[in-house]
């Protein structure tokens, strides 16, 4: 077992249903060749450095995940023709990244997604009271 | 105050050593996710600066131009920078 982490770009318009759909897909197909996803980062939108298929935006995720190689063509089939993606790259992480970062997943399971979507709540919030004052 | 012939004052240039800077500080970590810390290492055409002037040692700087590389892949550095 390997530590692999796969960086996804997504085309700027794609909706967050196909994006979620694809992100569940590669979960799927990770838990069936028996590896674990051990961390899931979203960037969001970012300017990308130079066009990518005319495209100067691209949605970032991260996805770091324990497997085997056999993972890694599985991936490739399912990425490579993809249109709303714009570009990826599968990177191994050294035994040392790998390790914490599984040991990150097995600590807090559940709270990572939750970090994510809080941000943009508490910043609506805190400018209202602003305006009315 | 004079000075006869011959006598020129020699100037001597004294460089301080250049120290690597993840030698130095050990919490530093080389990732090719963090644009900020790498742009350091970088020229202002995206070239990555050599070892000599920026003087990182070379097991960091082997692992620098590999983060660099891999961050120009997934677009989050630049190949080359046009100027215009």
């Amino acid at each position: 077992m390997r530590g692999y982490e796969l960086c996804l770009i997504f085309h700027p318009d794609a909706g967050e249903d196909t994006i979620a759909t694809i992100l569940q897909n590669l979960n799927e197909q990770i838990k069936k060749h028996k590896g674990t996803v051990t961390n899931t980062e979203k960037w969001g939108k970012k300017f990308l450095k130079y066009t990518i298929k005319k495209q100067t935006k691209g949605i970032y995720y991260f996805l770091s995940y324990m497997g085997t190689s056999a993972i890694l063509n599985e991936i490739d089939r399912l990425v490579k023709f993809n249109e709303s993606i714009l570009r990826y790259s599968t990177v191994r992480l050294d035994e040392d990244e790998a390790a914490r970062r599984s040991e990150q997943a097995n600590r807090t399971p559940a709270e990572e997604p939750e970090e994510i979507s809080n941000p943009v709540t508490e910043e609506e919030t805190a400018v209202q009271p602003k305006t009315t004052e | 105050m004079r000075r006869g012939r011959g006598q020129k004052k020699k100037k001597t240039y004294y460089q301080k050593r250049k120290m690597c800077r993840f030698c130095v500080d050990k919490n530093l970590q080389i990732s090719y996710k963090d644009f900020n810390s790498l742009r350091y290492f970088i020229t202002e055409r995206g070239k990555i600066i050599p070892r000599r002037i920026s003087g990182t040692c070379a097991k960091h700087q082997r692992k620098l131009s590999s983060a660099i590389k891999r961050a120009r892949v997934i677009s989050i550095m630049p190949f080359s920078v046009s100027t215009s």
